[in-house]
């Protein structure tokens, strides 16, 4: 018989997510899945009318984790509808604040928001800090090997700092700590006490457990030396401050009144160092020793879902200061990320894969459909309509009323969307970028920076560590969880490239920050100008959409990477199809059906950020309104 | 012009005392150093844009300065306004000079007889003393400076948020307005509604001092206004001092 | 603050055996050795650090993210010391599992506990809760558990010892709330009739959240000023505590961004800076152990922590506009417009009085 569960609210994730299963409790098989958005918070509506200038701090209070991702997207996206060329010390700024997100967010994902899917406080206190001493030293030891991947570009680092503390009497008192807050009853983060009792928390051995839950405490304080980066260039974090035309922060060497000088560089140096060391040689042993065991032990390679068959990147990182998208989509030229192009089939391996480049011209391509989703079309809620043309009108009367027991499927059961690209759901995030760069260079279809060099080594060599091929493991929740981590191998390098770079930017003489020539909007013009901003978020591909009319936002709206991933089943000429959460969920065994833990897991490989999902259409606003004043709870 | 004045008779009436003609121009002058130095507080040189670093310092245009001299005016229009309330307090005539007569039936003709006037519409209006549009104008008018006391002291006190002027005004304003960025604005609006409120006055005055030769420009420097022989106004009683009505009724 | 367990299975009548039979039980349960027993036991009866449930309403988490920033007190000391987080929904373990057993839907898991917890601490927990309130559509915009989010704040609210906004959605209203408010959102403070304690900022500065809470466990009650906020965090302008305050005395201003002026580190007043109105603590306490604050990173203030401050842009321009239909001027442009035409108006008059009169003088002769 199959019964139905809900998971909410989702914890360990940004924003309001539901999730409901049904479970074939013979087989332990997912017969359907539901992944709905909960909130909607209409901050497209809101940004219309605004000045472009200040559309950066709106699009970025869409999301508090992956805070600046918006802003640059933002930035970028208003732009390159003003034609804008950002001078080269705020290019590698801006990346440095990239790769420092990634590494940061992957980072804070991987201790704080998903690590309590694979380990237990309750299952460390069995452990024997000896042992779990001489198990630190064996993870160190058996998969080292990745570390050499990791390098300091400004050759400035002395030695490793942050280095996992092998001793029993480490583990002993974290152990201690841990003992005296169950004893407690007083669990805190880690209530309820029953939570622990699903089988699942057996599979590693105690040591495991205990080891990673020190680290979780240890890296819960680490974290925040980070983002360091974005406080010194963007005045604080989460949402530093961006700027139209570039940065704020002015370099001087003459002046210690300046933002940047030698000084604070120095500041965003410790930064870079620390994050090298925190993710080679906390974050990535941990990842792959609990991959290995979940992998080869327990030949656990479910949810790899929509990833099996399709995936979708924009690339990012542009080495030098690009042009635009929309007009001569220079941004691809210059990238040194190519994770842009669209990837079917990888589950047969990277030679049969298809690869299919993203470009300026892929841009006409993208589009979203509200078929499921709480909102309606003008044009007809099965049609799909292109982002700059796109319009979100609320539908409440589509909200079921409360209290919510299940969802109908057959009807609108989420406040996200259905992006698609060429009529197609696709699943982004790290995995996609991987999947896309691995079969771009193995295929021969990318010329190959560094970037993409060492994406296929780090696939590579975690295929040989575990010894299965590459489209077995990636495919997978594991998989997922795993390609995020070598990307924040990979954002660590790439912030201490671009920390070099703007290093040898300054010495050459060049200390322009910003480019205000269009600072003041009467320069303008008058007039509609469309533009497009693009990114990679840490969750995935993030593009902004802008229409600007004379010195005001007209239209403005985001397809984040969320939606993308969480958006409701749809119906078209392609046939019927789901989002890569949904796939990814029918795609995992729940073995207790009251603690699907297995779902969890495989949705928190996702890194969702529903904030992002659900605020982010765009909407006519007479349509709200309207619709406000109907509403009967208006107060 | 003058023979006109000798030809129709007029005769000298002492309405404004010393007290308050030295009160109206303390008032005009920070008026109008509040007004000029609140704009360049708003928008720094917004006379021309800066030149060089110490631009400022040899002009004499820090901001430190112009807002010492802005509190510092803020402080004698606020002693000024509790001097005026005294005034009113102490003597019949003032308070009436200040306070419109709404209820009285002469005092609405007053105004629309002053309207028509100053539209050309009549020649002439009913007798008064101080037109009632002026002092319906000058009531408001007052407020306006009373708003600008408080939401000034306000924003001032709260520097020092222990202090007597955030205890007494800037904490409970500033929850009211819900933010000071709202407090400047308004604070900003209002001195344009006074500053064109003056522009309006000067004009009036010299019409009426020149058109209706009320002798209104020189009432505020001698106290003293003329009007024609057998002029018997209705507000005399309220704003003038008695001896002074039976002198103008012939009772003396 | 909180009832020790041994308290509670007093009050419940539940003897000294049976409570020892418990403790026991829960040793097992834990996967203890029999020998913990006796501190199992120790800590029932003694422990009491403070419950807090934090909500999560139309929000970003850039509150929760920014809480776990603080180095001083660090993040983790508070969590694992000071207070117990027993609802939370971005860092707890367990989710919130609903399932429908005899026809009816049961609560399970993380919102199982959350009822349980709301029973145990009734009146003694500190209720804190980031992000608005949707109004709009009974509260059907954010949805959690299956039930609006704003039945869940008022109800948690009635039970609650302390309140407390953090950020300026659970303070103000926040983003979502700026016009046009499409979800009629707004903050708890207009739902519940009850005192509490304000901390903005989006996201408020780390320590000023921590050290909010880390008052509430030490001092009690912080001093508060008539918006509600922390005297401490929020008495001052953050014009007033600038770094840059020597350069605005002095009249050397920004024009434009990254001009020569922002190399030097001038006053940002002139490109908008929101300092002169903005009360926090970014002057004196800065962002992460005072490394930075906007405005040492040359950004002009945006007055995050100030209420509506989202509907007070265009951030980049120092004051703000009159708003007629369809357009928003500058205050000064209006003035100078009205000094003119009211000249115009006046000058006209003036003509025609001078016709007037001499026309009088005309007839005189």
């Amino acid at each position: 018989m199959a019964k139905r569960v809900v998971v909410d609210p989702v914890t360990r994730i940004e924003g309001h997510l539901r999730l409901e299963v049904t479970v074939d409790e013979k087989q332990n098989k997912v017969v359907d899945a539901i992944s709905s958005a909960t909130m909607w918070r209409g901050i497209e509506v809101i940004l219309k009318n605004r000045d472009p200038r200040d559309a950066w701090a709106f699009a970025q209070r869409i999301c508090g984790v992956c805070t600046t991702i918006h802003a640059l997207a933002s930035v970028r996206a208003v732009e390159d509808a003003l034609d804008i060329q950002i001078p080269k010390n705020s290019n590698y700024i801006r990346n440095i604040m990239l790769a420092t997100l990634y590494v940061h967010d992957h980072l804070v994902h991987f201790y704080h928001l998903h690590a309590l899917d694979w380990v237990s406080p309750v299952e460390a206190l069995k452990a024997d800090p000896v042992k779990t001493a001489e198990l630190q030293k064996a993870v160190i030891q058996k998969y080292g090997k990745i570390v050499e991947l990791a390098k300091d570009y400004t050759g400035l680092k002395a030695y490793a700092r942050k280095f996992p503390k092998a001793t029993p009497a480490y583990f002993k008192a974290v152990q201690d700590k841990i003992k005296q807050i169950v004893e407690s009853g007083q669990l805190g983060i880690f209530a309820p006490a029953d939570w622990w009792g699903h089988p699942d928390y057996k599979k590693l051995p105690p040591e495991v457990h205990l080891m990673a839950i020190a680290h979780y405490l240890e890296m819960l304080d680490t974290q925040r030396e980070l983002v360091i980066p974005h406080v010194v260039f963007g005045g604080k974090n989460p949402h530093p401050h961006y700027l139209v035309g570039g940065m704020n922060c002015s370099i001087s060497m003459d002046d210690g009144n300046a933002p940047v000088n030698a000084a604070r560089l120095g500041l965003v140096q410790t930064a870079v160092e620390i994050a090298l060391d925190a993710i080679n040689y906390f974050y990535i042993l941990d990842l792959l020793a609990i991959a290995d065991i979940y992998l080869n032990k327990y030949n656990w390679f479910y949810g790899g879902g929509l990833a099996k068959e399709r995936v979708l990147g924009f690339g990012d990182f542009p080495d030098e200061p690009y042009k635009d998208f929309s007009k001569t989509g220079d941004y691809w030229n210059k990238i040194l990320y190519h994770s842009n192009g669209v990837v079917h089939n990888f589950k047969e391996g990277w030679q049969k894969a298809k690869y299919e480049e993203f470009n300026k011209d892929s841009l006409e391509h993208v589009a979203e459909y509200v078929q499921h989703s709480f909102y309606h079309y003008t044009v007809g809620d099965n049609k799909p309509l292109h982002p700059w043309e796109g319009q979100t009108i609320p539908a409440p009367e589509d909200v079921p009323p409360t209290p919510w027991k299940f969802l109908d499927p057959n009807h609108k059961y989420s406040y996200s969307k259905t992006p698609v690209y060429k009529g197609l759901t696709h699943e982004v995030g790290p995995l996609a970028r991987y999947i896309v760069t691995y079969v771009g260079v193995k295929q021969g279809h990318i010329k190959p920076t560094w970037v993409d060099e060492m994406v296929v080594k780090q696939i590579d060599m975690v295929s040989e560590m575990l010894g299965i091929p590459a489209e077995k493991w990636m495919l997978s929740t594991v998989g997922r969880t795993v390609a995020r981590g070598l990307e924040a191998q990979l954002g660590a390098n790439l912030n201490s490239y671009f920390l070099k770079k703007l290093y040898d930017n300054i010495k050459s003489g060049d200390t322009q920050v910003a480019n205000n020539t269009k600072f003041d909007p009467s320069t303008w013009g008058p007039g509609k100008k469309r533009g497009v901003g693009m990114t990679e978020a840490p969750r995935g591909a993030l593009s902004h959409w802008v229409v600007i009319n004379g010195i005001t936002i007209e239209n403005y709206q985001a397809i984040v990477p969320t939606t993308w991933n969480v958006a409701p089943r749809i119906k078209n000429e392609y046939g019927e199809q789901r989002a890569a959460y949904e796939a990814a969920m029918l795609d995992t065994e729940v073995k207790v059906v009251k603690e699907p833990l297995e779902i969890l897991r495989t949705i928190h490989s996702f890194d969702p950020c529903l904030a992002c999902a659900t605020h982010i259409y765009n909407s006519d606003g007479e349509e709200v309104t309207s619709f406000n004043v109907n509403s009967a709870c208006a107060v | 012009m003058i023979p006109n004045v000798v030809k129709k008779s007029f005769y000298r009436f002492y309405l404004f005392q010393p007290g308050l003609r030295i009160w109206h121009w303390v008032q005009f002058l920070a008026i109008f150093v509040l007004f000029f130095t609140g704009l360049y507080i708003g928008n720094p040189f917004f006379i021309g844009s800066i030149l060089d670093p110490t631009d400022a310092y040899g002009k004499a245009l820090c901001m430190d300065l112009i807002r010492l001299i802005h509190f510092a005016a803020g402080y004698v229009l606020l002693f000024g306004f509790i001097y005026r309330l005294f005034l009113m307090v102490t003597k019949k005539s003032h308070f009436w000079l200040l306070i419109p007569k709404f209820w009285k039936g002469w005092f609405w003709k007053g105004i629309f007889d002053v309207l028509l006037f100053y539209t050309f519409i009549k020649k002439s209006h009913i007798p008064l003393v101080r037109n009632p549009l002026a002092r319906t104008a000058y009531f408001f008018v007052m407020l306006l400076i009373l708003f600008e006391i408080w939401t000034g002291f306000a924003m001032y006190g709260l520097s020092n948020p222990d202090g007597f002027w955030a205890k007494f005004l800037g904490n409970w304003t500033l929850a009211l307005f819900g933010s000071e960025y709202e407090l400047h604005f308004w604070h900003h609006v209002v001195a344009w509604i006074i500053a064109l409120f003056v522009m309006v006055h000067v004009y009036m005055v010299f019409f009426n001092d020149f058109i209706a030769k009320e002798g209104e420009l020189s009432s505020m420097t001698s106290g003293v206004k003329f009007f024609p022989e057998g002029h018997l106004p209705y507000d005399c009683d309220d704003v003038a001092s008695k001896e002074e009505c039976k002198r103008l009724k012939g009772e003396t | 603050m909180g009832k020790t367990y041994w308290e509670a299975f007093k009050e419940a009548g539940i003897s000294r055996r049976e409570f020892l039979k418990f403790a026991t039980y829960i040793t097992g349960l834990m996967g203890l050795a029999p020998s913990m027993v006796p501190k199992v036991v120790e800590a029932l009866e003694t422990k009491e650090r403070i419950p807090v449930i934090w909500l999560h309403g139309l929000e970003c988490t850039g509150c929760t993210e920014s809480f776990i920033r603080s180095n001083a007190p660090y993040a983790s000391d508070l969590l694992l010391n000071v207070i117990t987080l027993e609802y939370d929904e971005t860092l707890p373990a367990a989710a919130g599992i609903l399932y429908e057993e005899n026809g009816k839907m049961v609560r399970s898991g993380l919102v199982g506990h959350l009822d349980k917890v709301v029973e145990e601490y009734k009146g003694k927990y500190i209720l804190v809760y980031e992000g608005g309130v949707p109004l709009g559509n009974d509260g059907r915009y954010c949805i959690v558990a299956g039930r609006p989010y704003k039945e869940d704040v008022i109800e948690l609210a009635k039970h609650a010892a302390v309140l407390m906004s953090v950020g300026t959605c659970a303070s103000w209203g926040g983003i979502q709330a700026a016009r046009p408010n499409p979800t009629h959102s707004v903050p708890v403070s207009d739902l519940v009739n009850k005192p509490l304690i304000k901390v903005p900022g989006c996201p408020p500065i780390p320590e000023v959240i921590t050290g909010t809470i880390l008052h509430l466990a030490l001092f009690g009650m912080p001093p508060l000023d008539d918006q509600g906020r922390p005297k401490q965090f929020f008495g001052n302008r953050i014009h007033d505590t600038c770094y840059r305050r020597p350069f605005f005395n002095a009249g050397q201003f920004v024009e434009k961004p990254d001009d020569d002026a922002a190399k030097k580190g001038w006053c940002l007043y002139k490109i908008g800076c929101r300092g002169p109105t903005t009360y926090a603590s970014c002057g004196n306490l800065r962002w992460f152990g005072g490394i930075s604050y906007p405005i040492q990173s040359g950004a002009p203030c945006i007055g995050c922590a100030d209420k509506n401050f989202w509907d007070k842009g265009p951030f980049f321009q120092r004051e703000k506009g009159i708003v007629l239909p369809n357009v928003e001027v500058d205050a000064d442009k209006v003035g100078v417009a009205a000094a003119a035409v009211t000249a115009g108006a006046l000058a006209v008059h003036a003509i025609a009085a001078g016709i007037r009169h001499a026309g009088e003088k005309d007839d005189e002769h």
